[in-house]
């Protein structure tokens, strides 16, 4: 998808958003981390989410990817509701992410990584939904017996994958083959090709980043959560990570929303930008409005008193 | 030889020790959670093979059929151990999953005395017998000779065992399981499910207990309800010992423990003035167990228990 489209396409408003957020509210014990937050990215869009420490934005990503179950409010992923789903469902859907402080499975290697990142996407998936699984939160005393029903069919479950995994009939060859191809060409996509058996820990800072990227494709999103991707990179290496993020858009039609404090990034790459100020939406357009809203401004100059300690508990230096 | 045949114990002691240690450290890697309920998931598998090979004829078991008993009495009781553990994680394990970490290890300490009692009340407290159905006769050369029961269970074993490493290093299951054990919650929002790579741990552990129970009762024929409780908690030292969490750690720990009651306690024997019989095995087992959790409380093979904040 072209520039010039996914404009007509956020334009004329009538496409279906591939995310919304309605009335989303997080509380925790005593804090509002976000307050009826509304948010619409636009199929293809690069979106860029900006604000002070402290605005939520970690906590949005949080809620989205299904980190945490939002105390109020509703989420869809192209009308499809994913707001209460478990974390893998989410993933399932379409959303991945990256993180701020960078989370790889450091004791294994890049390319298991990326092969974990696929996981789901191996092989045949019986794609069975647990509906059941609100129901089974409520009831806690009889929650345990509740769970016994599903014990034959888990146990299957698990004794044919374990049993596939020994005899690795063709089809698990196959898929698991054919995974490993898939991943050593989101490696070659993010430029860490040669690399798949380093172990992760032992790569440098920017290739780390460039691995999580890797891994959040390998889920095959629809959209994808960038929590400051070009943080501790010089400018050389942002730029390279600016350019990546485009081609995710326009060669794998990964929309992508990102969180991003260096400003030259948001307002370069980004075609509207939502601003959070202490869980609040206070503004939201293209870059060249954002820069003179004076909302955002105030935000961003005037108080001065930073907002503590809920994004998920750790703090981002500011760009 | 004397030296020889205490080695070979030590390694077949020491094989059923790894078998089950794996299941408590395959556990605790995932959940941080310490399984006391495993040594009666050994004593399941032990009493469902025994139940497969009295069907199949029991001692009149023989020649070519003796095979295709053996495998279907392993089978049965990696599945029966295999369905008992997904129960137990279901009833008593997964709604404590984020309580307190005492909860779920008292739980499971309950779940051990309620099947111990169930297994003895529905064995009116009397021991079964595994039929003899291995012939007697020894392979090796000389003093260097292996009892053929022994040189089963050992073999056995290691095929077991050097296929669940194929199987965590290999396979897209294992994978799962390994990026859980790392970092639960990052797995998750890849699109892991968590909950079903924690079951599927559970079966792993399960089914390799299952048929250490069945491998025993066929070389220590006398099975009883509470046959698991000591071996489990002598598996557990041995997974302490090796490093909990460390699937390689638990199978040095097996056969650390094993040759350390032959072997070291024969040792120990040439000692002037030291004199211990085979009794005091347990006393050397849980000493190791003390002297390890003092200097080394992380294993041999051990670093990355307290890994996260």
């Amino acid at each position: 998808m072209t520039l010039a489209t996914v404009a007509a396409t956020t334009a004329d408003g009538e496409a279906t958003p591939r995310l919304a957020v309605r009335g989303l509210t997080m509380r925790f014990e005593g804090l509002v981390a976000l307050d009826d937050v509304e948010l619409d990215v636009a199929p293809g869009a690069i979106h860029g989410l900006i604000g002070p420490n402290g605005a939520g934005k970690t906590t949005l990503f949080n809620v989205v990817s299904g980190y945490y179950r939002p105390t109020a409010g509703m989420i869809t992923l192209d009308d499809q509701r994913i707001d209460g789903l478990y974390r893998h469902e989410i993933a399932e859907s379409g959303v991945s992410r990256t993180f701020q402080n960078i989370r790889l499975f450091s004791a294994m290697t890049v390319l298991e990584n990326v092969l974990v990142g696929h996981h789901a996407r191996i092989g045949a998936r019986s794609g069975e939904r647990r509906a059941d699984a609100r129901r089974h939160r409520t009831n806690r005393v009889l929650s345990a017996i509740q769970l016994l029903p599903g014990v034959p069919a888990a146990l299957t479950h698990g004794v044919l994958e374990v049993a596939g995994a020994i005899i690795r009939p063709p089809a698990v060859r196959a898929a698991e083959s054919e995974a490993v191809a898939r991943c050593a060409e989101l490696l070659r996509f993010v430029g860490l090709s040669g690399r798949e058996n380093v172990l992760a820990r032992n790569l440098p800072y920017g290739d780390q980043r460039r691995l999580e990227l890797a891994r959040a494709l390998a889920t095959e999103p629809r959209l994808l959560l960038l929590d400051e991707p070009t943080a501790g990179m010089n400018p050389a290496e942002s730029a390279a990570v600016v350019q990546l993020v485009r081609r995710m858009r326009d060669e794998l039609g990964v929309t992508v929303l990102l969180i991003e404090h260096a400003m030259s990034v948001v307002m370069g790459v980004c075609e509207r930008i939502t601003v959070l100020d202490y869980g609040r939406k206070i503004a939201e357009g293209a870059p060249r409005e954002i820069q003179r809203d004076a909302a955002v401004i105030e935000a961003y100059l005037g108080s001065g008193t930073p907002v503590g300690g809920e994004e998920d508990g750790h703090a981002a230096p500011r760009a | 030889m004397f030296w020889f045949d205490q080695f070979v114990n030590g390694l077949t002691v020491g094989s059923v020790y790894a078998l089950i240690a794996l299941g408590y450290t395959l556990v605790y890697g995932i959940l941080q959670m310490i399984n006391f309920a495993h040594g009666e998931i050994f004593m399941i598998g032990a009493f469902a093979g025994w139940a497969v090979l009295l069907l199949l004829g029991g001692s009149a078991i023989a020649g070519p059929m003796l095979i295709v008993a053996l495998l279907a009495a392993m089978i049965a009781a990696a599945l029966a151990s295999s369905f008992s553990a997904v129960v137990i994680e279901r009833v008593a394990y997964r709604r404590l999953r984020n309580a307190p970490r005492l909860a779920p290890l008292i739980s499971a300490i309950g779940v051990s005395i309620a099947l111990q009692n169930v297994a003895l009340k529905l064995t009116g407290g009397r021991d079964r017998v595994y039929p003899r159905v291995f012939p007697t006769g020894e392979v090796g050369l000389g003093d260097f000779s292996v009892g053929y029961i022994q040189a089963f269970l050992i073999g056995s074993s290691v095929v077991m065992m050097v296929g669940l490493i194929v199987f965590i290093q290999r396979t897209r299951t294992g994978r799962a399981m390994r990026a859980v054990s790392e970092d639960r919650a990052t797995a998750s929002l890849m699109g892991v499910d968590v909950d079903r790579t924690i079951v599927t741990t559970f079966i792993v552990g399960a089914a390799l207990a299952g048929v250490a129970g069945v491998l025993q009762g066929l070389w220590i024929p006398n099975i009883r309800g509470t046959m698991g409780f000591l071996p489990g908690i002598k598996a557990f030292t041995a997974a302490v010992v090796g490093g909990i969490g460390s699937v390689p750690g638990a199978m040095a720990g097996g056969y650390f423990l094993g040759l350390s009651e032959t072997v070291g306690r024969e040792l120990l024997n040439e000692l002037p003035g030291v004199s211990l019989p085979n009794e005091w095995r347990d006393v050397i087992a849980f000493s190791l167990l003390v002297i390890v959790l003092i200097v080394r409380p992380t294993g041999i093979f051990g670093e990355r228990v307290s890994k996260r904040a």
